[in-house]
């Protein structure tokens, strides 16, 4: 049974539906509702990466503070313990590859008299891994750091006896033609 | 009403940062410290041997009467947490400090390995680990001033009094501050300093290392690209690479050396084998050895003996004689010669500046060599040449010719000066081929 005031609302029925509805201004509220959504996930991922961020750093330091493996103490390299020293060794590096070349393109003669330059750079490489011991064993240390940019100096200083070597053995041919011409 | 929810919502949120960074701040200021003294003590024998081992701290050795031995450790610690120096600290109060019959044991490394960043991470000879902002040792010991030590020391400089015993000290990348020692000293030094006083033996091996020296007895030297200053030294036997040696007055001279530079005074003997070497010397009694590609420059010698020499230069001042086995390529320049000159050579430069006029002989037998010679017009001598190719130029009005043939290119002379008995054993005898001599020209 209808109540009395649903009668009256059906027979006002035309009075009251007077107002047509504006589609775009409809659509311009859905749109916004939508945008706001958009907005509300924006936020949730970079709540999301900061979260990531934030646990991925902690961790990182955590690790390396506390359960960080020994490093591999022959892969240590000067450069790294004291970036001051890396211009230094890159250039002794340079000069080193640079002379190794020159030593190639001298062709010694005699190569017996050069092997013991050979053993003097095998015997630098081996003080080079003491030095790296060292380091993992006693810490930073700048007499240390010094005896390990002097192996990158020795090394050069070694290429430099063997060109000399090599221009005495040269000289040597060079006498021995002359006196045969002679 | 909605604007005011969120805003103390925001509120709450920067609170809640602010407390955070605080309590990060607040986390990271906090310290812990230790500054103490931490002294080991133990009865010695006097007459033992004391073994120090040493990384990284700086320690002074001082002696005394007593026979004890007394370790003091000057530690200065700094740590986030004082859990951390605890433990640091009871890893120091278990060094190694003990001995074993007239053997005394002592290391000072407290930890078995270490990273250094920001902070140093230790794991400690306990197997616990701490960090460690910051951390300072220094070292006093004490020992008999009787005893013998043994050092093994590196990154460190160590200060230390006069012993009466025996030392054997290795000081790797650090500096030793010596005084005297009463017995035999072994070192073994590298990219080291070492500064001593009175030695009366010594074995020493270095590597890039610098040694300064008042008084050493006998030396056995091992050395490398090394500088050593020694005012004096006895017997001195070496192997020499690339070093810098002076020492202002040594008994005999023996050893090997290569690309390496000798100063000294007066001198005993000299053996020498060098390669590319430079020797500057004061008077010395005898010579002998054999060289490639050196300079000698010295004041006085006795007899010279050359197994082998090749494209050296030798400079002498006054000496008695000089007898060469085999030389190519060298420069011989003599002041003044009193006896003998005899000389296997090839390509080689001679100038003797003064011949003493009661010479025995000068004796030459050589190609393409260039051979001055000075001899006093009193000298009574016999002059005999044998030459291919070769140009002589003598004082012929001084002498009476026994027998000149010139034929082809060969020269033969044999005269004798005008003052010379018939018998005379005193000779200038050169042959060879295509040399220039000059008799006083």
């Amino acid at each position: 049974m209808k109540s009395n005031f649903e009668k009256y609302l059906e027979s006002q029925h035309q009075h009251l539906d007077v107002e047509e509805p504006d589609d775009n201004l409809i659509w311009e509220g859905i749109s916004n509702d939508l945008n706001k959504k958009r907005n509300t996930k924006t936020g949730l991922f970079w709540k999301a990466a900061a979260i990531i961020i934030f646990l991925v750093s902690s961790t990182y330091i955590l690790y390396n503070e506390f359960y960080l493996s020994e490093p591999d103490i022959y892969h240590i390299t000067l450069s790294e313990i004291e970036p001051a020293y890396a211009g230094k060794v890159a250039n002794y590096r340079v000069d080193f590859e640079n002379k190794l070349k020159l030593v190639d393109a001298m062709k010694p003669f005699d190569t017996k008299s050069l092997e013991a330059f050979f053993t003097e750079l095998s015997t630098l490489d081996d003080m080079y891994k003491e030095y790296q011991e060292d380091y993992s064993n006693y810490g930073y240390n700048e007499q240390l750091l010094r005896a390990m940019l002097d192996y990158y100096e020795k090394r050069v200083r070694i290429l430099d006896r063997m060109l000399m070597e090599i221009q005495k053995q040269k000289d040597y041919e060079k006498r021995k033609e002359e006196h045969t011409a002679i | 009403m909605k604007n005011a929810k969120k805003n103390i919502q925001q509120f709450n949120y920067l609170i809640f940062i602010v407390l955070i960074l605080f309590s990060t701040g607040f986390s990271a200021l906090a310290q812990a410290e230790f500054n103490e003294v931490l002294t080991f003590e133990s009865d010695v024998d006097p007459q033992g041997i004391i073994e120090f081992k040493n990384r990284s701290f700086d320690a002074e050795i001082k002696t005394w009467k007593n026979n004890t031995v007394e370790l003091q450790m000057d530690v200065k610690l700094k740590a986030k947490n004082k859990e951390d120096i605890d433990i640091t600290v009871d890893a120091i109060k278990s060094i190694d400090f003990e001995g074993q019959d007239s053997r005394f044991s002592i290391n000072t490394l407290f930890w078995e390995s270490i990273s250094s960043n920001i902070n140093h991470k230790l794991k400690l000879i306990t197997g616990k680990k701490a960090v460690l902002k910051n951390f300072e040792i220094r070292i006093t010991l004490f020992v008999p001033k009787t005893t013998s030590i043994e050092i093994d020391n590196k990154y460190a400089d160590i200060k230390m009094e006069e012993i009466a015993g025996k030392a054997e000290i290795k000081i790797y990348s650090g500096k030793l501050y010596g005084d005297s020692f009463g017995g035999k000293v072994q070192l073994d030094l590298r990219y080291s300093k070492a500064f001593l006083e009175n030695i009366p033996e010594a074995e020493i091996e270095l590597y890039d290392s610098d040694l300064k020296m008042a008084t050493c007895g006998n030396m056995e030297l091992k050395s490398k690209y090394s500088k050593i200053e020694i005012q004096h030294l006895g017997d001195f036997n070496f192997e020499s690479f690339d070093d810098n040696i002076t020492i202002e007055a040594l008994g005999k001279f023996n050893g090997a050396a290569k690309y390496s530079e000798f100063e000294f005074g007066s001198a005993g003997s000299l053996v020498f084998d060098f390669y590319d070497c430079t020797l500057n010397g004061g008077q010395s009694v005898n010579l002998s050895g054999q060289s490639k590609y050196s300079e000698f420059r010295i004041d006085g010698a006795g007899a010279v003996k050359l197994s082998g020499s090749y494209d050296d230069s030798f400079v002498f001042g006054n000496i008695v004689s000089l007898e060469c086995g085999e030389s190519k390529y060298s420069d011989f320049e003599i002041k003044e010669l009193n006896e003998s000159f005899k000389l296997q050579s090839y390509d080689d430069n001679v100038t003797i500046d003064k011949i003493a006029a009661d010479f025995s002989q000068v004796t030459i037998d050589g190609k393409y060599g260039d051979y001055r010679l000075n001899i006093p017009e009193n000298a009574a001598y016999r002059l005999l040449i044998d030459m291919k190719y070769g140009k002589i130029y003598y004082p012929e009005e001084l002498f009476v010719r026994k027998t000149y043939i010139s034929e082809n290119s060969n020269v033969f002379l044999d005269a004798t000066t005008k003052n010379s008995p018939e018998d005379n054993s005193r000779i200038v005898d050169i042959k060879g081929h295509d040399n220039r001599i000059f008799i006083n020209n």
